[in-house]
């Protein structure tokens, strides 16, 4: 596995790839963005919060795009290099969370540029994390902030790469078109789970959402009511939360695709 | 000597059986040549001695330890085949790179050497590549791998006959300074004929030989002549196929020639007719 390892995170077929592709959809995000900085301005956009959250929520599933790509061509290259499935799946299990981080670090960073330039024109850009409530603008970069803007949004980077792995697993054993409509399955899913139901375990992280968001807000906001060993307790809790929620839906389907692909034969085009 | 077995190895798809219970072993220091028709089982064995896909029952050893999902012995062979395993995005010269991640005896610059004798621009991508240099490529990469066992299915695939003959001398002296095991699967018998040492040849995905090449050769004759005299002189021998030609005939026949009338004359076969009588004539 260490071979393995080495080849994901140094090769350009790993790692470099992965970042070349994710990069390059950010840099897709960030002209849309530029765009309707722009549609706004022509419209005579004042200085209020602009409440778009393309980063957040198009930028987990250009990542989970990217990691099937790049799974995918590394699974080839690896098992053609003498790679077992073995040490391939358990070298993913570990590629993926870093892979997720730092994606995420790049949004963040994505996010900060586009904040900076909108600012300059006299505009804010909301972020996830705050985008439920009504915040003042000024905490938008608030760094505790930030950090909780920045858990959602791993979390959502490993709540899509679970459409990545379910698509390979079933591709894997049963091609893929199979493994699209698996996926497809899966999203469609999450999309109704995040619609406005009063049911479903997304619905109720939704409710946390927003109500973690009220307790920040009165704990950066120092109200002289909240009680101060709560709050120091609360910030890395919801943090936690939030990572963790991302992480137990990442390892399920994880493990899927760890069944799946574990036997199944690794073939090219011919 | 390290060795590759093969024990009872058996590949059951939905409507048909790839492989049924095929047993021979690959010894370190030879050339063997894997023949059969279409379908007869030659990838789908490549591809199990190379993990690429698991037999249904049945296992390939290697030096006595089972490959299936041993990195330690996988990473001892490799295969290559018509099958584009490698991302055709990558250029010639980055997978040459890249396999240094699994091989260690991987030798970089013996493959640039041989894209430069095969004429082949290690920085084109594999995408930008014709069917032959393609091949050409993949080539390259098993030679240059530096893995003990090398399994090359169809490497001569779209090539040209100089090509052709280059690879062949390649392959020749790449073995004569590794020792590795180079078990080449192809459908240019005579041409690849005086490369084997030994013959393994697959027929409805059972093996119906395993034989020094020469020995194999001998074990069969050709009887020529009019179909009349053939028919007599074959009759209550073992006659692997028959061919005829208006009023003329030749058949192959096992054994050696005894008691051969003047009007026959005899002659060995090569190792492509052996083949087409071994495994169900031309028909």
């Amino acid at each position: 596995m260490r071979e393995f390892l080495k080849f994901g995170f140094k090769s350009r077929e790993g790692l470099i790839s992965y970042l070349a592709m994710f990069g390059v959809s950010l840099c897709g995000l960030f002209m849309v963005h530029m765009v309707l900085l722009g549609v706004l301005k022509y419209d005579g956009g004042g200085s209020e919060t602009v409440h778009i959250l393309i980063y957040e929520m198009l930028s987990p599933l250009f990542a989970a795009a990217a990691l099937s790509i790049t799974a995918g061509r590394m699974m080839r290259t690896a098992t053609n290099g003498g790679t077992s499935r073995r040490s391939f799946l358990l070298g993913m299990g570990l590629l993926c969370p870093v892979f997720a981080v730092i994606s995420t670090a790049m949004t963040e960073i994505a996010y900060l540029i586009t904040y900076a330039i909108f600012s300059a024109n006299g505009m804010r850009l909301s972020n996830i994390g705050f985008d439920y409530i009504d915040i003042s603008s000024k905490l938008l970069l608030d760094p505790r902030v930030m950090t909780f803007d920045t858990a959602i949004c791993l979390s959502l980077m490993l709540l899509m790469y679970t459409l990545s792995l379910i698509y390979m697993g079933v591709k894997s054993r049963f091609g893929g078109k199979a493994g699209f409509v698996a996926a497809g399955l899966l999203g469609l899913s999450y999309y109704f789970s995040l619609e406005d139901y009063d049911i479903g375990i997304f619905r109720k992280l939704l409710w946390y959402l927003e109500e973690s968001s009220n307790d920040m807000i009165l704990l950066f906001e120092y109200d002289p009511n909240y009680p101060l060993d709560v709050a120091a307790y609360t910030f890395p809790a919801y943090l936690m939360m939030f990572i963790c929620t991302g992480a137990a839906f990442f390892l399920a389907a994880y493990l899927i695709y760890f069944l799946l692909a574990r036997r199944a034969p690794v073939r090219g085009k011919v | 000597m390290s060795m590759m077995e093969f024990r009872s190895v058996c590949k059951d798809y939905r409507k048909k059986t790839a492989l049924a219970g095929v047993s021979f072993s690959v010894a370190k220091g030879s050339i063997y040549g894997l023949l059969g028709r279409n379908g007869a089982g030659k990838t789908t064995l490549v591809n199990m001695a190379g993990n690429r896909d698991f037999p249904t029952s049945g296992e390939v050893m290697l030096d006595g330890e089972n490959v299936r999902e041993n990195d330690r012995a996988l990473r001892r062979i490799y295969c290559s085949g018509a099958e584009e395993l490698i991302p055709t995005y990558m250029r010639v010269k980055d997978v040459l790179s890249s396999m240094k991640y699994f091989y260690k005896d991987m030798d970089a610059e013996y493959g640039l050497k041989l894209c430069e004798r095969f004429g082949l621009d290690p920085k084109k991508k594999l995408s930008q590549l014709s069917t032959g240099y393609r091949m050409i490529a993949k080539d390259i990469f098993a030679l240059a791998s530096g893995a003990e066992f090398i399994f090359m299915d169809e490497p001569t695939l779209g090539l040209d006959p100089n090509h052709r003959e280059l690879l062949y001398k390649v392959i020749l002296e790449r073995f004569s300074d590794t020792e590795a095991a180079f078990v080449i699967s192809t459908h240019q018998i005579d041409e690849c004929a005086g490369l084997f040492e030994r013959c393994l040849i697959l027929k409805e995905g059972r093996l119906i030989a395993d034989e020094d090449s020469d020995k194999l050769r001998r074990s069969a004759y050709v009887a020529e002549g009019k179909a009349a005299d053939v028919d007599a002189f074959t009759a209550g021998r073992e006659v692997l196929s028959r061919t005829a030609v208006g009023s003329l005939c030749s058949a192959c026949v096992k054994g050696e020639p005894q008691n051969v009338p003047d009007s026959i004359e005899i002659s060995q076969p090569t190792l492509q007719q052996l083949l087409i009588a071994l495994t169900g004539g031309g028909e």
